[in-house]
């Protein structure tokens, strides 16, 4: 029998028995995003990732340290960057030994980085994490068709110059026509934008309505970054220091001008305009999270703390659903497991994949019929107070990098809790591509 | 009318089918012969017949996926129609094959049709239908396991309608149906066919009809330009739709040509439990391209 002093119940991980711990947020960090073929036409997701990982290791002086783990992704990914996440770590100033891996849950890759690696510092498996995500529409992969991979694979094993010969005279010029990716969704053929047109239309939202949030956002957004809120979220990269897509001089009358972009089938009812909609982004972000004991031995800050996350998907092929429309289901499971309600909420934030996403989400809480039905509720979710909404502007201005929108707005979020105080309580709601979302509850500290 | 039973060693092609037929078009106009105005009460079956590794990649490229065990339906259609195809070509045929319109296609798919396995192929024309525009023929193909006795129901059996424009074998002319007035709802999925479909399906089918493969050679048989194979469609329709058990009934009904390349906009709607209707249509123009449905057998 062994003489050695047990370690007591009460300082075990939850793993062997303990209890549970909180997940904190320590602090994050992003490059500016930056519209496609623009300020980082020549950068890649690599490049990217890993200036958002050292902006943040130099932030909190991280430099040769081990970190428990870092979990990022990137949906538009080429297969030779199959390893992004630990080839970005080998390459950044944290200690080779940190161990990465990759995710990819489409627009909310970041989210789910954050999630599982919250809940892996609360089973005590890990104390500290990097989570997060980039992305590139500038340097996203570009593929051959399949016929000319089956020439070019039966031209690999070709043994005999005759075998080679018959092999490359299979080629037909259609075969090296590039095929981009991620054109739309693989079961139904339509774009996002295509999609999220009908769910708008179908809930009824206005042109006016839209294009308010749009201004709104851009109007925050630049606000924020004159009131000095993203000096401690936003390291500057190649030349740029703001967002490239944010227009502080938007408003609803300039947005009223353009021509919609989505949805023409709707004729005179089409609202959806490249103002109201998310552009093709480029850029990065890395959120640090631990234990409140990690943090502490580092003297670091905690801003907030990560409650929980919910997943949720929706049956969207044949119109159920809208695509973009997960998140409407998440929340209320969240907020119900926690007892809380909308109005709980001191701030929420609604990833701005279109405004359309957005006021869809709002108008659907808002509908007793459809919370009845749909949500099993016994009446409206409620509403959601505009002033706590995306409070400093959302993906609409700042841009939407896929898999880096998470740690942006967890970054932001946890900033935004910390400065108004221990208990205050925020929401982050991501929608996804595959009628997918997650959503995440976190307290202030 | 007693029906005779021919048997073929080999499921016939269909371009030679076509080339035949077309010649005996013209021949035709020369003499002014008069086709019979009856069915020839003829049963055509090909026993011992298999669809093989090499149809199945062609699909693969055409199409998509295939489980060898479990093919589609559009499929087994592609690799048994030779033999309906080889009545209506015959000099004998009440209407002639060239310039026929497929109309709408019915198929219960009762079981699994596995690829390599024997299969016992019959086709029969039952039935001449007067149309507004012709005459309608049906084509009935049943597909049975080659072990599988007479009375038992085929595993897979098809009715395809064709019609003849402006062959009137009956006195009867139909009233042409009233159009409906039709808005094109919200659509749940959009298709996006290249310039190169028709022949890309061609391939998968060996149904080189002119009318799919160009612009030139559709337009030399009076089309506004390819125009895309309606079993295409089809195959679309029920492309990650068909039980892997089978046990389903499908039906397609063609509307407007859709002319390649083209956009077609797709409604998917459950109509009951397990069947759903499914309408396609030209976005920009609003006319429907087709009406079609997939239903459980009994459903």
């Amino acid at each position: 029998m062994s003489t050695e002093p047990r370690t007591p119940a009460t300082d075990r991980p939850a793993l062997a028995g303990g209890a549970l711990r909180p997940a904190v947020v320590v602090g994050s960090n992003r490059i500016p995003f930056a519209r496609a073929h623009t300020a980082y036409r020549e950068v890649t997701n690599q490049e990217m990732l890993t200036a958002a990982i050292d902006g943040l290791v130099a932030r909190f002086g991280l430099q040769g340290e081990r970190l428990g783990q870092v979990t990022a992704g990137a949906v538009l990914k080429h297969p030779r960057d199959f390893n992004l996440t630990r080839e970005c770590v080998m390459g950044s100033a944290l200690s080779s030994e940190t161990p990465a891996a990759d995710v990819q849950v489409a627009c909310a890759t970041g989210m789910e980085a954050i999630g599982t690696l919250a809940d892996k510092i609360r089973l005590g498996r890990i104390d500290s994490a990097i989570g997060g995500g980039v992305d590139s529409i500038s340097d996203s992969p570009v593929s051959y068709t399949d016929g000319a991979r089956r020439v070019l694979f039966d031209l690999n094993a070709a043994k005999t110059l005759k075998d080679r010969v018959r092999a490359v005279s299979r080629l037909r010029p259609g075969h090296l026509v590039p095929q981009p990716a991620g054109a739309g969704e693989p079961r139904t053929g339509m774009s996002m934008g295509e999609h999220q047109a009908l769910t708008t239309h179908e809930w009824g939202i206005t042109r006016q309505a839209q294009d308010e949030l749009a201004a709104a956002s851009h109007q925050r957004l630049a606000a924020a970054y004159d009131a000095g809120v993203m000096d401690d979220l936003v390291t500057p990269f190649r030349g740029l220091t703001r967002d490239n897509n944010l227009r502080p001089d938007s408003s609803v009358e300039k947005l009223a001008k353009l021509k919609p972009a989505f949805g023409r089938h709707l004729g005179d009812e089409a609202t959806m305009t490249a103002g109201n909609s998310t552009p093709l982004t480029d850029g990065a972000s890395a959120v640090l999270l631990s234990s409140e004991g990690w943090a502490a031995e580092r003297g670091l800050p905690v801003l907030a703390e990560v409650v929980d996350v919910e997943n949720a998907a929706v049956d969207f092929v044949d119109g159920r659903d809208g695509l973009l429309m997960a998140p409407v289901y998440a929340v209320p499971r969240l907020l119900d497991r926690h007892g809380l309600t909308l109005q709980d909420l001191d701030f929420v934030e609604i990833h701005e994949a279109f405004a359309g996403t957005v006021l869809a989400t709002l108008a659907a809480w808002e509908d007793e019929s459809f919370c009845r039905e749909r949500l099993g509720l016994s009446g409206a979710l409620g509403s959601v107070d505009r002033a706590k909404l995306n409070v400093h502007g959302s993906s609409l201005a700042a841009g939407h990098p896929f898999a880096a929108t998470g740690g942006r707005v967890v970054g932001l979020l946890s900033q935004t809790l910390h400065q108004a105080g221990e208990g205050s309580l925020g929401l982050v709601s991501v929608c996804a591509a595959g009628g997918q979302g997650i959503v995440a509850l976190l307290r202030g500290r | 009318m007693s029906v005779q039973t021919r048997t073929r060693d080999a499921m016939p092609a269909l371009a030679p089918l076509y080339a035949g037929a077309a010649a005996q078009a013209g021949r035709d106009a020369l003499s002014r012969r008069s086709r019979p105005a009856e069915l020839p009460g003829l049963r055509l079956v090909v026993a011992d017949h298999r669809i093989d590794e090499d149809a199945l990649r062609r699909w693969r490229e055409g199409v998509g996926p295939v489980d060898p065990d479990a093919l589609p339906s559009v499929l087994v259609h592609t690799q048994v129609f030779g033999a309906a195809m080889a009545l209506m070509a015959d000099p004998e045929f009440p209407l002639p094959l060239p310039g026929m319109v497929h109309l709408t296609n019915t198929v219960t798919h009762r079981r699994p049709v596995a690829a390599g396995r024997p299969l016992t192929v019959s086709a029969e024309a039952v039935g001449l239908v007067p149309h507004h525009a012709g005459t309608a023929v049906d084509l009935l193909v049943q597909v049975r396991e080659a072990d599988a006795a007479d009375d038992v129901a085929p595993a897979w059996e098809g009715v395809s309608r064709y019609l003849a424009r402006g062959v009137h074998v009956s006195p009867l002319r139909p009233e042409r149906p009233a159009r409906d007035e039709w808005t094109a709802p919200a659509p749940t999925a959009q298709w996006t066919l290249s310039g190169g479909a028709g022949r890309s399906y061609a391939r998968v089918s060996g149904d080189w009809n002119p009318i799919h493969l160009s612009g030139p050679t559709a337009k030399a048989f009076g089309q506004r330009g390819a125009i895309a194979h309606g079993m295409l469609l089809a195959a679309r329709m029920l492309q990650s739709r068909e039980p892997a058990e089978a046990g389903f009934r499908w039906e397609i009904g063609f509307e407007a040509p859709v002319v390649l390349p083209a956009r077609v906009a797709v409604r998917y709607a459950e109509e009951a439990a397990g069947a759903t209707a499914v309408t396609g249509w030209d976005p920009r123009r609003g006319r429907r391209h087709f009406t079609g449905s997939i239903a459980p057998i009994g459903g």
